[in-house]
């Protein structure tokens, strides 16, 4: 590992990039920093990702850094979880997150708990990269969200970046971290931020302030949340797809609600989500994967736990709805701006 | 070809993606389960309802009016 100092992020030269090309960008910082970071999965070396977000690398650093994997989500789990107990820092790609179940079995039980089980000895430092969420025709083998699977496990850490900017630093904090991360990525926002009206030109990111990313290293530390428009009618928690989503719809009704980005759901930055709902007494929760067992049925607890005294309306939860992600229904089902815009409605009336 | 471009002709009168919603949107919430709970009742009557205000022009099937 490189020691060097972090530039500062106001000094920096910058230049924009999209979700792939920062992505892409801090895989290539860590692995010219970190001898150990290998990158692994299917069709990720000399194809360069489906996404390309790997592309270029094996190029650059060669076939036993950066390698194709046979297609066994299983096998390329379960070899990471090995290379990161023997000192490797490996950064596997599924290929989307609906590929990820015939790994689950090694993420939960040998990955999440590498480190508890062996009191510190053995770790398991993998990330696991993998595109997730709808909105891309992807019908349901292609547009899952299945975070809170994940954030249900003890000992796996969860990362969802809703920017460019912010896909670079909490990439190189992930790859970093001594500890397994799930790594999602929004795959509708990877070419541009997306406000929900799928009928409508997609605005690239190269329009969008934050597609202004530093050059060279930087982290962004997981589990600090990101105050995307701080306000008072309300709070919004999102992250991913839907902080775009839900700060259209906001705007275009005109409402001064503080919008949250979560960045990292485990751990949580619950220190910005209290403050927040202590300032308005109001909360929106927003995500797209099914509603039932969903990481917002946690965020609504947790608010309740916490911030029951300061509340002064019912929590609104906005979800997608607990059908498989329907192909032909896609727009039906995503968690748009009339299911959002009535939850704003609702809150505001209160 | 001409085959198989006039199938697919045919096939494309129920709709494109990205063409509009041509399915009744009950049936999104059929073939979960066996027979249809609650929670999935109260989501299908939010669909429908979602539907009207989306797409105001879109005709009525008789099981969703």
């Amino acid at each position: 590992m490189i020691e060097e100092a972090p530039v500062s992020l106001a000094d920096a030269p910058t230049r924009r990039l999209n979700m792939i090309e920062a992505i892409n960008d801090a895989l290539d910082i860590m692995m010219e920093r970190d001898p150990n970071v290998v990158v692994m999965g299917e069709d990720v070396g000399y194809f360069g990702g489906v996404f390309r977000a790997t592309a270029g690398l094996q190029k650059k650093y060669g076939k036993t850094r950066v390698f194709d994997t046979p297609i066994s989500e299983c096998g390329i789990i379960g070899v990471a979880v090995g290379m990161g107990a023997y000192g490797l820092r490996p950064v596997p790609e599924i290929q989307f997150a609906d590929y990820i179940y015939p790994g689950l079995d090694q993420l939960v039980s040998e990955a999440a708990r590498l480190r508890y089980r062996s009191a510190g000895e053995f770790v398991a430092p993998l990330t696991v990269r993998s595109p997730f969420g709808g909105g891309i025709f992807g019908g349901q083998t292609h547009s899952q969200s299945p975070e809170a699977l994940f954030t249900h496990v003890a000992g796996l850490k969860t990362v969802v970046p809703s920017t460019p900017h912010d896909a670079k630093g909490l990439l190189i904090a992930a790859i970093e971290d001594n500890d397994p991360v799930i790594f999602f990525e929004p795959k509708r926002i990877y070419n541009g931020p997306f406000n929900g009206y799928y009928d409508k030109p997609v605005e690239p990111w190269n329009k969008h302030p934050d597609s202004v990313v530093p050059e060279g290293y930087y982290s962004i530390p997981l589990g600090k949340a990101r105050i995307v428009r701080p306000g008072q009618a309300f709070t919004v928690l999102a992250y991913g797809t839907m902080v775009h989503v839900a700060a259209a719809v906001c705007a275009e009704k005109q409402v001064d609600a503080e919008i949250i980005d979560l960045r990292t759901l485990v751990p949580l930055d619950i220190e910005t989500i209290e403050a927040s709902v202590e300032k308005t007494g109001k909360c929106l929760i927003v995500h797209e994967a099914t509603r039932t067992g969903g990481f917002g049925a946690e965020l609504s607890a947790l608010v309740q736990e916490r911030c029951f005294y300061h509340l002064e309306a019912p929590i609104e939860r906005v979800t997608g709805f607990d059908t498989p992600y329907p192909h032909s229904l896609e727009w039906a089902y995503f968690p748009g701006p009339v299911r959002i815009g009535e939850a704003v409605d609702r809150l505001m009336k209160a | 070809m001409e085959q198989v471009k006039a199938a697919t002709k045919d096939a494309e009168k129920n709709g494109v993606l990205g063409h509009g919603l041509h399915h009744p949107f009950h049936t999104m919430f059929e073939d979960v389960f066996e027979d249809l709970p609650w929670h999935l009742k109260e989501q299908s009557e939010q669909a429908i309802r979602e539907r009207r205000i989306k797409w105001p022009e879109w005709s009525e099937p008789a099981k969703e009016a």
